[in-house]
């Protein structure tokens, strides 16, 4: 590692530890408080350039140096906003054909001076991110934009939108403001409780200035913001992988019954054991999906692809058998395991469950 | 990096010019070669002009100090040479058990005498050695073993029995554990012996395995007479010397193991399209197809993982805890490897032999049945498990 990786995962280490933890989710969860505090502590941490690269004003460090951030986050059940307010739209961004708005965009988020989300997905049982359930046609000159983008993830506190549309000539990406009048944020409570809504347009008018790919260059975008969400979920479903099993091997070693602390017995030994082996396995899909991300080019889809479903699985597998190591304790809400129980099932099934990115990566390999 | 190159490309030069044709692109793993030794078929003499040639640079066992016929190559330089090997598809000049196993424990272990009588004859292959740790009564649980020692003037008297002794039948030696006493501990009273397997008394009987193949044998000893000097280490102390067999044993396993599990994504997937008459696009059978990918995706981790490790290694530093899961992963996928080999296969993977099938069907199947005993042979992965929880994650020693 550079120092300058050292130095983030150090610096990311203290933070998620200070802002993170299972009390401070449980706070959030009693007030219902957006994160706007933390966006601005990451901000003044310089996470939302930390990927971004030094000629857009950021730190240039890639996904090595954002998944190290996420990774920690998720091991303090903390969702950094940087991935859906920053990292996201910027992906977004830098597939887009250049302009003026793109360029002023990105510097802006890198810099952390505004918060955008990307509203893409229908409220289908399983979206097709190629077809969103916006709907846009031009009139008078401007963009008319109508129906629902469910599960927007950022979306609350978010100064605007990266909206993804349909048009009669195929997609569209432009950006809307959070004020532009006839859009409504409705919060979603999901039972991880991230930053969610469900985005309502109902004749919102939008610039054509505010265009920022049409067809065919939106499925470029698509594309890529996919990969990156992917890759992102992996390294915070990566973090709870290793926070479920650390606190399932902790309690192994101290709960007593039978008069021997649990942990002594071979049954739970293999199961926890198969836990840290799927651990290890899916933290080398993960370095190779950020390898590959930031190689850039076709293999980004396959590592990330690779990165999601094992991190997903290990993370599955580490919370759910964590929750049954923990006997009763483990289904009550007092206990901590539940929240890495909810979060791998949301990670898991956001983008992609690990079956469908196996049937990507045979796609992509050509069978 | 670039010395690295550079030394690659002087072992390339090295092969291009004293490789026999015969054996050239001929490899298929780390351990198909010369195992010479006294009962060596002799079929092809190429074999022993490529240990002639290596052996005078040394690098029949490239490792191991000049003093005993070896090159003293560095871990670096060694892997530049294996690479160059793999990369011309040759044979490495000598393979088996005294290489990976009995040589490198005496090396540590070993007296002057013990190196000097060893040693050289492992490094030109003219001694084949096999391991004699399992018994019936001692499989898992090793140390129980009980096959007696008794001391007779300055000669042990050996009777018992041992069983899983891969390639016994074609050996020469055996390094065995044999009982000299029975201490508070049953690891203690435990000696690590040296056997000549022409001596009398000694019966050997391969075992026949459900693949049909009989790599394992069940070695007898009868009152079996064996000079003390042939004790490695301590008489009553030879456990510590056994685990440190056993840690070059995992090496070796792992080495072979993941030289089979390379690359098979495409061979896959090309004999899908086969089995199942499909010519393109998407394969026809979904859940083959997941199966495939999974496959695919879980060995890409695992050579992440081995190429990390190896890294560490080679910049001494000492790899990290996904070190401890290499042999538990490598072959519970090579198991998933033969059984999706059979998923393909289908009607034609039933094959035992006659019209019908292709020899190579027949290979297949043969070899899925072989490949369910290996995570048995060298520790079951439930003792690898074991170990695993109690001393990579601290558990506490199992009760039950």
């Amino acid at each position: 590692m550079t120092t300058e990786l050292e130095l983030i995962a150090q610096t990311a280490k203290q933070f998620c530890a200070r802002h993170g933890g299972a009390s401070v989710l449980r706070a959030r969860r009693a007030s219902q408080a957006d994160d706007s505090e933390l966006f601005a502590a990451c901000v003044e941490q310089g996470f939302s350039g930390v990927a971004l690269s030094e000629a857009w004003g950021g730190m240039g460090l890639g996904w090595q140096g954002l998944s190290v951030l996420l990774v920690e986050g998720g091991q303090q059940l903390l969702e950094l906003p940087v991935l859906s307010a920053t990292q996201l739209p910027i992906e977004a961004l830098l597939a887009c054909p250049g302009s003026a708005l793109r360029d002023e965009l990105l510097k802006s988020l890198g810099q952390g001076d505004q918060r955008l989300a990307v509203a893409w997905q229908s409220d289908a049982h399983h979206p097709n991110p190629y077809e969103p359930s916006v709907q846009a046609a031009l009139r008078d000159g401007q963009w008319v934009l109508s129906g629902v983008s469910n599960l927007v993830l950022g979306a609350i506190g978010a100064d605007g939108f990266l909206v993804s549309a349909q048009t009669d000539q195929g997609g569209i990406l432009l950006r809307a403001p959070r004020t532009a009048s006839g859009l409504e944020v409705h919060p979603q409570a999901l039972m991880d409780h991230r930053n969610c809504a469900r985005l309502v347009f109902s004749n919102v008018q939008v610039e054509t200035t505010q265009v920022l790919a049409s067809s065919p260059d939106t499925a470029a975008v698509l594309d890529r913001l996919l990969d990156a969400g992917r890759l992102g979920l992996a390294a915070q479903m990566m973090g709870g992988a290793v926070a479920s099993y650390d606190q399932t091997l902790d309690y192994l070693k101290t709960r007593k019954q039978f008069g021997v602390v649990i942990g002594s017995f071979q049954a739970l030994q293999h199961r926890i054991a198969q836990v840290f082996i799927r651990i290890q396995l899916a933290q080398a899909g993960l370095r190779q999906g950020v390898a590959q991300f930031d190689l850039g080019g076709t293999p980004r889809a396959q590592g990330a692809a690779l990165a999601k479903a094992q991190c997903g699985e290990a993370y599955a597998l580490a919370a759910k058998e964590g929750v049954q190591m923990h006997g009763g304790i483990g289904v009550t809400d007092e206990h901590d395991i539940g929240f890495h129980l909810k979060s791998s099932q949301v990670g898991n099934t956001l983008w992609g469950e690990p079956a469908s990115m196996r049937s990507l990566w045979a796609s992509l390999a050509g069978y | 990096m670039a010395a690295f190159r550079g030394l690659k490309a002087e072992f390339a030069a090295f092969i291009e010019q004293h490789a026999p044709a015969s054996l050239r692109g001929t490899r298929q793993g780390a351990f198909d070669g010369f195992w010479g030794g006294r009962r060596w078929d002799h079929a092809n003499s190429d074999y022993e002009i490529w240990r002639d040639r290596c052996l005078s640079s040394g690098l029949t066992a490239p490792t191991w100090p000049a003093e005993f016929g070896g090159a003293g190559l560095s871990g670096d330089a060694y892997a530049a040479w294996d690479e160059a090997l793999i990369e011309a598809k040759m044979p490495p000049p000598v393979v088996g058990f005294g290489l990976t196993m009995i040589g490198p424990t005496l090396l540590n272990y070993g007296t002057q005498a013990q190196k000097e009588q060893h040693l050289p004859a492992i490094v030109r292959g003219d001694l084949r050695w096999c391991q004699g740790y399992s018994e019936p009564g001692a499989g898992s649980d090793l140390a129980s073993l009980s096959t007696q020692a008794e001391r007779d003037g300055d000669h042990l008297l050996v009777t018992g029995q041992k069983v899983w002794t891969s390639y016994a039948h074609l050996s020469d030696w055996i390094f065995a554990l044999v009982r000299t006493s029975r201490g508070e501990r049953k690891q203690q009273g435990i000696t690590f012996l040296l056997i000549d397997l022409n001596s009398p008394g000694v019966e050997i009987r391969p075992i026949e395995l459900i693949s049909g193949s009989s790599p394992f044998c069940e070695v007898f000893f009868d009152q079996v007479r064996v000079p003390v000097d042939q004790v490695v280490g301590a008489i009553d102390e030879g456990w510590s010397v056994a685990k440190a067999l056993l840690g070059f044993e995992r090496s070796m396993i792992g080495a072979a193991v993941a030289g089979q599990l390379k690359g098979l994504e495409r061979p896959f997937v090309d004999y899908a399209r086969r089995a199942l008459g499909d010519d393109e696009g998407p394969l026809s059978d979904p859940l083959l197809r997941q199966e495939i990918a999974g496959y695919a995706m879980d060995e890409a981790c695992y050579h992440e993982v081995l190429d990390r490790i190896d890294e560490a290694r080679r910049s001494g530093r000492t790899p990290g805890p996904e070190a401890s899961v290499v042999k538990l992963v490598g072959t519970e996928l090579k198991k998933s490897r033969f059984d999706l080999e059979m998923r393909i296969a289908g009607q034609r993977g039933l094959g035992w032999a006659g019209p019908g099938f292709e020899s190579v069907e027949l290979e297949a199947s043969r070899a899925w049945l072989r490949s369910r005993a290996n995570s048995i042979e060298g520790g079951t992965s439930e003792i690898h498990m074991n170990i695993l929880a109690q001393r990579v994650l601290g558990l506490p020693k199992s009760t039950s």
